[in-house]
């Protein structure tokens, strides 16, 4: 089973969007945040801490900033937040990310 | 030195917030409302993510729909909607909002209502920190404003009178909620009768519960009571949730562990109002565990005791949207007054029939209340290897070592960066005060907390720095 | 009379020294400025140091203040050894930077009082800057290097020197607050009568080290000192992977700036923090946080996305020449100050310097920090 329900009742995912994840192209929706289109690519870890320690989706509201991933460049982004976009890259983060240079 | 200035500031975009920003705009204010997020609605009412198309509003859902009349008075009253706008800092009715990618602003009001909502109490049990564990608030807004499921085996551990409706939701929209544990008791012949002695004026909830429970019954979940999750195993992600019996305080009963397989745990023993903004106003606060804790102290407009800021809604104790609706117009009403464009005959008699059902409300939560009254067993579930600061990875071992010299919550922070991370201690600080209180004896209620600090909010340096300001010269040599 | 760095650092030279010696803290020990502040070591001078350099004295008086310095960064090389535990002391070096011509040529002047008072400094520009520090705004002119600069654990070394203290033979005595101070100037080993919320403690000689608290104490013997309590604003960021090693320190605009070791920036220099009725001590400030911050990101241009996740105050005493005050009271002999200013950089040299003027009767503290002295700047009265 897909891990995006299917939709009835008048609602309607908007346009498809490409972007990439870890680098790899995927689709998904205008209107999914970033954590959906995990669940829905099967990665239930967003992150690894500096300890190694595998964390995904917490508390799904912005609160616990413990499903962070790396957005445009951009580390500590939280994925349950964060709205699909048309290019955008998405990394799941390893320990810190490193900061963006050109600042 | 301001950007903009507004008689009204309402922080908190949810069932409070926007009755609120339609009740003051209603009676001539000019009403700002601010919310971090993208639409409006808060949790509850949570809109479908900016990019998804509502064809047929009545078959969203009906918090969709109660939700989306909120926003549509609150516009049609004139109140200014700011979304994607975070309250970071507050002096007097002084706030510094920070719009995503914007640089700070400072905006004035007359007059400040706080309706900042509340989260799921983060609950510290070994495996909390695993992926596919997460909040009941965190599941139900993936499934119903994204549409996605968390995951195919689903657990629901929890407690209170929504712990039967986020599975009963869950399944709703076809997930697989294999077992759901409510730590309180099964509801026995006294505590109906309580409640429906209590029903008058509150059959939408009194309907709600037992749609509920009987979406359950029908689909055959299993509903336990009087059992809590002890702990969640996996390699790397959910794989079990054990869990077990326990007795009244919640502290689990010796031989009573059972497991369950399950790739999802849900946890929802309630909610903790969102008080940063309320503390760093400076208001009073009374301690209430089973309304979430710290709970602001605020007069019969709703008022706090820091002038000129009122509060409504959970973030003031969680007792639902029904509640928050009618607070947020009672605290716009009592704005509307202290800022003259209500006389007192006019606030008096708006607020009356909502006075009346705020009480019929109360009385209400009081029956439910001894159902699912919190027990100090749900802070004492971690293993000295649990990690309890999620950002900064201490353990319960670690805070406890470092609360033996210690009573001094900052002190304890400070050895052990507990709480110093990016969720800025919103999932760990009850936790610690716990520790604490365990340690030294005394009750989590009587430890001060750690001081408020701005920002609310972690805000890119970017956004914050302002170059025109000049230092205050201390370093110069008197005479 | 009081349980800081300065008063614990104390107790342990005394102790040490084979002085019999009671330290009396009013709450717990290390809870205040010792305890709070980023744990840098400043050693080059200072923005604030430098005004009216042209006049003689004031070059005088910095290099008495350089070679202080010196022999503190001695002592911190040292003090893990000395103290037998760690401080978590890091020797990253330390870099002030310049924008203006002015600024850079105030560098240069700088360069050399240092090079004369033996505190290692070299002034980096252009195309060597840029090597040695990539991270920096492209177009600052220049800074200076001081190797021996960096930061150890503010909540570790307090307690420390108490443990410390307490097994070479010191009494520490926490929850006492002074309340009463009586001289016998025939008291003879009771000159001096201490009240205290846990007792009273009668001494030879008694030192106030109660820092920004100082002239509250000082006034239970009619004592005023020159100086008053400030409240200093620090922010901190959220982690971030490693990429500053030295402490950044600005010549003309306010700021200490450094990364710890658990990838958190800290950004500071002295931009002000309100006073709160007790308890709340000073709070923070929005506009000192975005005043602040504007000129680390200044400096340090990949700042621009990095969270400010918390703010904090921490309280200073600020003497009225800036300088520390340390020695016997020639109105009250045996009444002794300590108030170190710079607190964490300076205060475990002059507590072994005040400790050995105690145990032997030898001056060791440079005239220019006598409690009686006329400050620079100060009208004689």
């Amino acid at each position: 089973m897909d891990a995006r329900l299917p939709l009835h009742g008048g609602l309607e995912r908007g346009p498809a969007v490409t972007l990439t994840l870890d680098g790899r192209p995927v689709t998904a929706y205008e209107g999914e945040s970033v954590a959906t289109l995990l669940y829905a690519e099967g990665h239930l870890a967003t992150r690894f801490t500096r300890n190694g320690e595998p964390r995904g989706v917490y508390c799904g509201m912005g609160v616990c900033f413990d499903c962070l991933v790396v957005v445009d460049g951009i580390p500590n982004t939280r994925a349950c937040v964060t709205w699909v976009r048309e290019g955008m890259a998405v990394s799941r983060q390893d320990g810190f990310a490193p900061l963006r240079e050109d600042g | 030195m301001t950007d903009a200035s507004y008689d009204l500031i309402v922080v908190g975009g949810g069932p409070a917030g926007l009755a609120a920003a339609a009740e003051a705009a209603s009676t001539g204010l000019s009403v700002c409302l601010v919310d971090e997020r993208p639409t409006f609605g808060g949790q509850i009412f949570k809109q479908p993510g900016p990019g998804f198309r509502v064809t047929e509003p009545a078959a969203v859902g009906r918090e969709y729909v109660r939700g989306r009349a909120l926003i549509a008075a609150a516009e049609r009253a004139g109140a200014r909607l700011l979304p994607r706008t975070s309250a970071v800092a507050i002096r007097g009715t002084t706030l510094v909002l920070v719009e995503d990618g914007e640089p700070a602003r400072t905006v004035e009001a007359g007059r400040l209502l706080l309706a900042s909502g509340a989260h799921d109490r983060p609950v510290v049990f070994p495996g909390w920190t695993l992926p596919g564990v997460l909040t009941a608030g965190g599941a139900q807004t993936l499934v119903k404003t994204q549409r996605v499921l968390p995951g195919k085996r689903i657990v629901f551990a929890g407690s209170g009178p929504l712990a039967l409706a986020f599975p009963a939701q869950l399944r709703g929209y076809g997930a697989n909620v294999e077992l759901v544990l409510e730590a309180g008791p099964a509801p026995g012949p006294r505590d109906v009768l309580r409640l429906l002695a209590a029903a008058r004026g509150n059959v939408p909830l009194l309907r709600d519960a037992v749609a509920y429970r009987t979406r359950l019954l029908r689909d055959r979940v299993p509903l336990r009571y009087r059992r809590i999750v002890v702990r969640a195993e996996g390699e790397g992600r959910v794989e079990e949730v054990v869990h077990a019996s326990v007795d009244t305080a919640w502290r689990p009963l010796a031989g009573t562990e059972e497991r369950v397989a399950a790739d999802t745990l849900c946890v929802g023993y309630g909610f903790f109002p969102s008080v940063e903004l309320l503390r760093l106003a400076g208001c009073d606060f009374v301690y209430d565990e089973d309304l979430g804790g710290p709970i602001v102290v605020r007069d019969e407009w709703l008022r706090t005791t820091t002038p000129d800021v009122s509060a409504a809604g959970d973030g003031t104790g969680v007792a639902g949207s029904y509640v928050a609706i009618d607070e947020g117009r009672l605290a716009a009403l009592g704005a509307a007054l202290d800022l003259g464009t209500l006389a007192p005959e006019a606030a008096a008699a708006r607020a009356a029939p909502l006075r009346r059902r705020l009480a019929r409300k109360e009385a209400f939560r009081r029956a439910l209340r001894r159902m699912h009254a919190v027990g100090p067993g749900i802070y004492e579930l971690a293993t000295p290897a649990t990690v309890v600061c999620r950002c900064e990875e201490v353990t319960a071992g670690a805070l406890d070592a470092a609360s033996e010299g210690t009573d001094d919550v900052n002190v304890v922070k400070s050895l052990t960066r507990a709480g110093m991370g990016l969720c800025q201690g919103r999932n760990c600080q009850r936790q610690i005060a716990a520790t604490l209180a365990l340690r030294h004896g005394g009750s989590i209620a009587s430890l001060p907390v750690a001081t408020a600090r701005p920002p609310v909010r972690p805000v890119p340096i970017g956004a914050v720095a302002d170059a025109s300001l000049e230092d205050g010269g201390f370093f110069t040599v008197e005479g | 009379m009081g349980g800081g760095l300065a008063g614990t650092a104390l107790a342990y030279y005394l102790a040490r020294a084979g002085v019999e010696c009671v330290l009396v803290e009013r709450a717990e020990l290390n809870r205040e400025a010792s305890g709070t502040n980023a744990g840098s070591f400043h050693f080059q001078i200072a923005l604030h140091q430098l005004t009216a350099l042209e006049t003689g004295n004031v070059r005088e008086r910095l290099q008495t203040e350089v070679r202080l310095h010196a022999e503190a960064a001695e002592v911190w090389k040292t003090l893990e050894r000395e103290l037998s535990g760690s401080l978590e002391i890091h020797i990253t070096g330390g870099l002030m930077v310049a924008e203006t011509p002015d600024e850079l040529r105030l560098l240069h002047e700088k360069r050399e009082l240092e090079e004369e008072a033996g505190l290692e400094t070299h002034v980096l520009e252009g195309a060597e800057l840029r090597e040695f520090a990539p991270y920096l705004a492209d177009d600052l002119l220049g800074a200076t290097w001081c190797p021996d600069e960096g930061h150890a654990n503010p909540m570790l070394a307090a307690p420390l020197f108490a443990a410390r203290a307490a097994e070479a033979g010191a009494e520490l005595r926490t929850h006492a607050e002074v309340t009463r101070v009586e001289v016998d100037p025939d008291g003879g080993a009771r000159r001096f009568t201490v009240s205290t919320g846990a007792g009273r403690v009668h001494a030879r000689r008694v030192v106030n080290a109660t820092g920004a608290w100082a002239n509250e104490v000082g006034a239970l013997v009619g004592l005023r000192l020159p100086m008053r309590a400030e409240g200093l604003h620090l922010n901190v960021t959220e982690p971030c992977e490693r990429v500053l090693e030295p402490m950044i320190q600005h010549i003309g605009r306010r700021l200490t700036l450094k990364q710890s070791t658990n990838g958190t920036f800290i950004i500071g220099g002295g931009w002000p923090a309100n006073p709160e009725p007790p308890p709340g001590r000073f709070s923070t400030t929005w506009e000192s946080t975005a005043g602040n911050v504007a000129v680390a990101l200044r400096v340090l241009p990949l700042l621009a996305e990095v969270r400010i996740v918390r703010t904090w105050s921490g309280v200073m005493a600020f003497t009225a020449d800036l300088a520390p005050i340390v020695g016997e009271s020639a109105r009250l002999p045996g009444f002794h100050t300590l108030i170190a200013t710079t607190g964490f950089t300076l205060s475990p040299l002059l507590a072994q310097l005040l400790a050995e003027e105690l145990a032997t009767g030898r001056a060791a503290i440079p005239p220019a920090y006598a409690v009686d002295r006329t400050p620079a700047g100060q009208p004689t009265t």
